[in-house]
């Protein structure tokens, strides 16, 4: 049933999912990833009904315009580190703040072009001819148009491109790259030999939690070799017998019963929790981390369409 | 720490008994519990769904648990049973810890035995783990 929906409808049926048990924080990854147009905005307006409603929205995505539509807070990440956080307006204004005026001017008067910059009101500009540009800092508005260009033929195609979220992204990208590339190529693997250590005892801390909570593992690896050991460890008396190999049956069992532990581990638990793993997707998430080859493997090629 | 509990368990009921040989015994668990965490392993990746591991998984732990370590001891055992429970791994695994622990002998052969399916599982395991 499930294989058979599209990628929307399972978007849709994610998101319905997530809201069943009306909680206090949702945490949206990729949501609208391969939505069509029509069913994204229709997403868009259920996230902020949510939000609407007091719920809090955490919302992961790649798509700057969803994030400018829906978003109160932003937080810019790389390789797994927040490295600027913000509101958008604020996020805009420290990394993107210079807005571009473009305007025609096929004869414009020499005069304009022997202006100064500062006198014209634009950092720096181009022209003259067709596609005469000014680029602006500062919030631009039709009224920061440098006053000898108002009312002059050039207004017929002035255009002013305001900077968005994606201008402010790319330009803090673009430097948090010029710092990482300066950076020291022995510190980046230390630091990144840390991160993937991190990162396997925050998994192997995080798993070993889950399987104390598991009722399949509470069941088959703690509760039942110790009552069927308390059981059958009693039912053959206490006696050296010639059927246990002439021990006490009660230590034979408790010896025996140790294997159980670890029959129950590998049988019954490890394979259940792998495969529920791999049909959630989880492991090829962990492939795409920063995680050793080691600790995880990739599907070969020609098994990934079984 | 299951075993741990195990043991804790067992302790004020049955007594725990002396180890005998306790270089076997602290070299057989380690051997068994990567062998059976390999076959888990192997059976994880290839078996389609949880719930089919589920039911795979049930079905070898089970015969095998009562065979192999918590049902009858192989004295009682017919032979035919006998002979079937004999080569399963944790019959093996049993044996190899068990023995050297109630001073039943070296087990040597149970011990090799689990070695080499600890061995055989791991390179499986390894080469066919899928995501």
């Amino acid at each position: 049933m499930f294989s058979s929906l599209s990628g929307g409808e399972r978007q849709r049926l994610f998101l319905v999912l997530a809201l069943l048990n009306r909680p206090r924080l949702v945490i949206l990854d990729e949501l609208t990833q391969g939505l069509d147009p029509a069913a994204r905005r229709n997403v868009w307006a259920a996230i902020r009904q949510l939000n609407d409603e007091g719920t809090t929205v955490l919302l992961v995505t790649h798509e700057m315009d969803e994030a400018e539509a829906l978003c109160d807070r932003v937080a810019v990440m790389r390789a797994g580190h927040v490295i600027d956080a913000g509101a958008l307006a604020d996020l805009v204004e420290r990394h993107a703040s210079t807005a571009v005026i473009r305007f025609s001017m096929p004869d414009p008067p020499r005069s304009c072009w022997t202006r100064s910059a500062s006198s014209t009101g634009c950092g720096r500009w181009r022209g003259p001819g067709r596609g005469s540009r000014c680029a602006a800092t500062g919030a631009s508005s039709p009224t920061s148009v440098p006053p000898w260009c108002a009312g002059s033929r050039c207004q017929t195609d002035l255009a002013i491109s305001q900077p968005g979220l994606e201008d402010a992204l790319l330009e803090l990208l673009n430097g948090d790259q010029d710092e990482q590339t300066a950076a020291v190529s022995g510190t980046r693997r230390t630091d990144r030999r840390t991160a993937m250590s991190t990162a396997v005892g925050r998994l192997v801390r995080a798993e070993l939690k889950l399987m104390t909570r598991d009722p399949l593992v509470l069941t088959f690896v703690f509760a039942f070799p110790i009552v069927t050991m308390l059981i059958i460890g009693g039912a053959f008396g206490t006696r050296p017998d010639p059927a246990f190999d002439g021990t006490n049956p009660s230590h034979w069992y408790v010896a025996s019963y140790l294997t159980v532990v670890i029959a129950a581990t590998g049988l019954v638990m490890l394979p259940v929790h792998l495969a529920s793993y791999r049909e959630r997707g989880v492991l090829r998430r962990f492939a795409a981390s920063q995680l050793p080859a080691l600790v995880v493997r990739d599907r070969p090629a020609h098994r990934r369409a079984c | 720490m299951a075993c741990a509990l195990l043991l804790a368990v067992a302790a004020p009921v049955y007594g725990i008994p002396a180890v005998h040989d306790a270089w076997r015994v602290a070299v057989a668990l380690p051997l068994g519990a990567v062998a059976f965490v390999s076959l888990g392993v192997l059976l994880g990746s290839l078996l389609p769904s949880a719930r089919a591991a589920q039911a795979v998984g049930l079905l070898l732990f089970f015969p095998s648990f009562l065979l192999g370590a918590g049902g009858p001891p192989p004295h009682v055992m017919g032979s035919v049973v006998k002979q079937v429970a004999g080569p399963l791994p944790l019959t093996l695994l049993t044996n190899a810890v068990r023995a050297p622990w109630l001073g039943l002998g070296p087990a040597t052969g149970s011990l090799i035995g689990v070695a080499v399916l600890a061995v055989a599982a791991t390179a499986v395991a390894a080469r066919r783990t899928a995501l």
